[in-house]
């Protein structure tokens, strides 16, 4: 019985990397199917670390596919599929802290990014929050992201931003030491 | 901020980076210091409003439109090395026409006769401007 249910899992195990093989090649090859398949399979992180780090959905929307076509432009380079996605999460940093040192220079810019409205509830304390976020350094806003949108560990998510740990672990620490003091006590805020 | 010693650990506290024996050394201080436990409160706020920000769904069609961007420019890639084959095939043609001719040239004013002229070279011309050809419309067509 527990023979019979370890065989159905190996077999099922190398179905799905037959297909995930079958789904690489195909995407190296050009095929269009293929390429649509990779980028719903990795879509949602990018678009919403774009998203929470520009608070712009046209601009998620923009970066979300410039890092896809460049990401994907390499990929008959790309020798470990498994460097694929963090690959393309870095990519997408980039081009995001890259957006923003453009709004630094250009205040009038980031007036019509801030004021774009987000998608889901708009709620006081959400839009608390998304102030605070804004008035974050770049770095501190990519730590925060990386940490709670991937939720990932210290060490990945260093690794992701391209940082050693201990700088990672400070940016995140006065990354949420900036929010609390400017969000204020809870009792402050009734 | 607390100006306690032991407020630095709360954050990774409150992310679960704390084990062992500096967790409960944490723990045992909390119970009998009010300034870190209003602190780890705060920050506990700030991090429940960080996670409860709602994971949003990228925009419909956004994929497909992405796939048939990138397919395209991987086959406009792919179509790059054929096109500089013919360019290269091409440019040779003209070359070995050129080599070939110059030991043939007549004087100025004369008019060529030597069968390698009249053969060779005309075939060699038209090849390389055929290929040259080939990879513009080739290019243009891509």
């Amino acid at each position: 019985m527990i023979a019979t249910l370890a065989c159905r899992l190996a077999g099922g195990g190398s179905v799905e990397a037959d297909l995930e093989a079958r789904l690489w090649q195909g995407a190296r090859r050009g095929d269009e199917r293929a390429l649509e398949e990779l980028v719903r399979r990795h879509q949602g992180r990018v678009y919403n670390l774009a998203y929470r780090m520009l608070r712009s959905a046209e601009e998620a929307e923009d970066v979300t596919q410039d890092a896809f076509l460049r990401a994907l432009a390499a990929l008959p380079r790309l020798r470990d599929e498994r460097a694929f996605a963090p690959w393309l999460l870095r990519i997408t940093a980039n081009l995001c802290i890259t957006r923003l040192r453009k709004r630094v220079r250009n205040p009038e810019e980031a007036l019509e990014a801030a004021d774009v409205p987000a998608p889901e509830e708009d709620t006081l304390a959400r839009l608390e929050l998304e102030k605070a976020l804004a008035r974050l350094p770049v770095r501190y806003r990519l730590a925060l992201t990386t940490f709670y949108v991937e939720g990932r560990s210290y060490r990945e998510a260093a690794e992701l931003v391209g940082v050693p740990v201990t700088t990672f672990r400070t940016q995140l620490y006065r990354a949420r030491e900036m929010l609390r003091q400017a969000l204020g006590r809870p009792e402050e805020r009734r | 901020m607390t100006a306690c010693r032991m407020a630095a650990g709360l954050q990774p506290y409150l992310d679960g980076a704390l084990t062992g024996e500096a967790r409960l050394t944490l723990e045992r201080h909390l119970a009998g210091c009010e300034g870190c436990r209003r602190l780890l409160e705060e920050l506990r706020q700030v991090d429940d409003r960080l996670r409860a920000e709602p994971r949003l769904a990228p925009p419909e069609g956004l994929a497909a439109a992405i796939a048939r961007q990138a397919a395209a420019r991987q086959q406009a890639m792919r179509l790059v090395p054929r096109r500089l084959e013919l360019v290269t095939m091409g440019a040779l043609a003209l070359a070995a026409a050129g080599a070939a001719v110059t030991p043939y040239l007549p004087p100025a004013g004369l008019p060529t006769a030597t069968p390698l002229l009249q053969g060779a070279l005309p075939l060699a011309i038209w090849g390389g401007l055929a290929a040259l050809a080939a990879a513009y419309f080739g290019h243009t067509a891509g």
